[in-house]
């Protein structure tokens, strides 16, 4: 090995010198990262960014989480997307990036229908999204609600003895609050046909 | 078929029924100045049926209600005296709105009808009968008349506690899916007002085929039937009365132990409904201390069938007892 090369490994300046491309390589992924998430994070990139999300954004255009006698606004990822639990925002990400698959080379691409194809894929979606609420008791909607910010006095009567029945029974949001900002897709799910009891005694 | 034409008979039919009570003996009412009376909120209930009621992704009021431990009634998240949900509920229903659930339950708008109204309502009894006051204001008709026979039908649903469906969401215990211009009515079967038990299978879509004759005179000899008490009123002539009873259907009486009278003024209806306290069977006895639930319905500008305004169930005592009505 020529002595250069030599001296060069004995020296610490090249240990340095690596460890500080490692250092400012690794902010450098970090500041990436955290740039990538921050600009996905926004209404405005989940709206316009994919043609797709069109039908969604209308649909919640209409809704009360959109607009509201408050000025209080929760955009996509606030329910979306997972906050303060960066391994998991970032496994979130990296799942996200399937929907690229679906864009270009999957059931979205090519001459289709697009709002047909989501009409078709509607209820499945939806169901995705309530499995992960109800797995994670409804972790999104406690970003801005809880049970004990909520003054249950000032809510209507219906309100107050809803949450007070949730309250006992345990239950978690997604199990009353389905189709509050997109359409109310459950209701396809049940057989109107099946008989069941509509007794109450 | 026009709603008009299809109701045409039903209301001619009805009509020969009331002549023998609109004929009967005068009454000596009670002194109503001396009675304390209590509005009521009616509201339009579009397609809101029973089984809507029960079913959770439509009214997620639904597990509360059906709860074993600690159910609720309707009234109890709905109408608590001066929050009453009624005119906020109307108003979204008459117009067509999404309710909170994503329902609609008015298909078809019903521009300038309003969405609920209120009637104050007095009760009282003397040694022989029962007398129930309504005062309403008059409602003009929107759109074509569907029962051009009559202005205006005040109606009474009166259980004694015998239907626990009724006990709990008054005259709601009657409504279904498959009732005409419902959500699933069955075309060509001009159903009429039923109890869930008189089915021999319910789906959300309504009741199935009627239970074999004995099981439904069964249930009429245990009490399980609501009776019903109407007046049909146009201005400047004397009401008609009809009572009846619904188990499994609506069937009118031919001489009705109902009396009624109305009269229009300064833009306000004043409808008076009595019977004797014991008309003897099938009527219900109303006895002192025992707790009564009924439920009002309002069929204002000529309408007829879905197309009223409905209070929520509100409960009677005669003498003393636990309810919203106690009547001296």
């Amino acid at each position: 090995m020529p002595a250069a090369i030599l001296k060069l490994l004995k020296s610490k300046l090249l240990y340095i010198g690596v460890a500080g491309v490692f250092f400012v390589g690794g902010i450098g992924t970090v500041l990436s990262y955290m740039t990538a998430v921050d600009y996905t994070n926004h209404l405005q990139f989940c709206a316009f960014t994919c043609h797709e999300m069109s039908f969604p954004y209308e649909e919640y255009k209409k809704s009360k989480h959109y607009m509201n006698q408050y000025g209080v606004r929760a955009a996509c990822p606030d329910c979306h997307v997972i906050h303060n639990a960066w391994p998991k925002t970032f496994m979130a990400k990296l799942l996200a990036t399937g929907e690229l698959y679906t864009h270009f080379l999957g059931r979205m691409s090519g001459d289709v229908d697009q709002q047909k194809v989501f009409e078709q894929d509607r209820l499945m979606l939806a169901q995705n999204v309530w499995a992960h609420f109800k797995e994670n008791d409804s972790r999104e909607c406690r970003n801005c609600h809880s049970w004990d910010a909520m003054a249950l006095a000032s809510q209507s009567t219906r309100a107050q003895g809803q949450h007070d029945f949730a309250l006992k029974k345990g239950m978690t949001c997604i199990d009353c609050h389905k189709g509050i900002t997109h359409k109310p897709v459950h209701q396809a799910q049940e057989d109107q046909t099946a008989p069941q009891s509509f007794d109450i005694n | 078929m026009t709603i008009t034409t299809k109701l045409r008979g039903f209301a001619l039919a009805a009509g020969l029924a009331i002549g023998a009570a609109a004929a009967g003996p005068a009454l000596a009412e009670p002194n109503w100045d001396q009675v304390p009376g209590q509005d009521i909120n009616l509201f339009y209930p579009g397609q809101a049926s029973w089984e809507w009621a029960l079913t959770q992704t439509k009214h997620s009021g639904a597990q509360v209600f059906r709860d074993k431990e600690a159910p609720k009634d309707c009234h109890e998240c709905h109408d608590v005296i001066g929050k009453s949900d009624a005119p906020a509920f109307g108003k979204q229903i008459v117009g067509g709105e999404a309710l909170a659930s994503g329902q609609i339950l008015e298909p078809n708008p019903i521009p300038g009808k309003l969405g609920a109204i209120v009637a104050n309502v007095k009760m009282a009894h003397d040694a022989d009968r029962f007398y129930v006051r309504l005062e309403f204001p008059d409602t003009p008709a929107v759109g074509a008349k569907m029962d051009p026979d009559y202005a205006v039908k005040a109606t009474m649903m009166l259980n004694d506690g015998k239907v626990p469906e009724a006990n709990r969401a008054g005259c709601w215990g009657a409504c279904h899916e498959d009732l005409p211009f419902m959500a699933n009515a069955v075309p060509g079967k001009d159903l009429t007002k039923y109890l869930t038990k008189t089915r021999v299978t319910m789906t959300a879509k309504g009741g199935g085929d009627i239970k074999p004759d004995a099981d439904i005179e069964k249930m009429r000899a245990d009490g399980y039937y609501l009776e019903y008490w109407q007046a049909r009123l146009n201005a400047g002539k004397p009401a008609g009365a009809v009572d009846g009873f619904v188990l499994d259907k609506r069937v009118p009486n031919a001489s009705p132990a109902v009396a009624a009278t109305g009269k229009l003024e300064g833009g306000k209806w004043v409808v008076v409904l009595s019977r004797k306290l014991s008309a003897g069977a099938p009527y219900k006895d109303l006895l002192p201390g025992k707790t009564y639930t009924v439920g009002f319905a309002i069929h204002g500008g000529y309408a007829a069938k879905r197309f009223h305004w409905v209070s929520f169930e509100h409960t009677v005592a005669l003498n003393g007892g636990d309810a919203q009505f106690v009547v001296k």
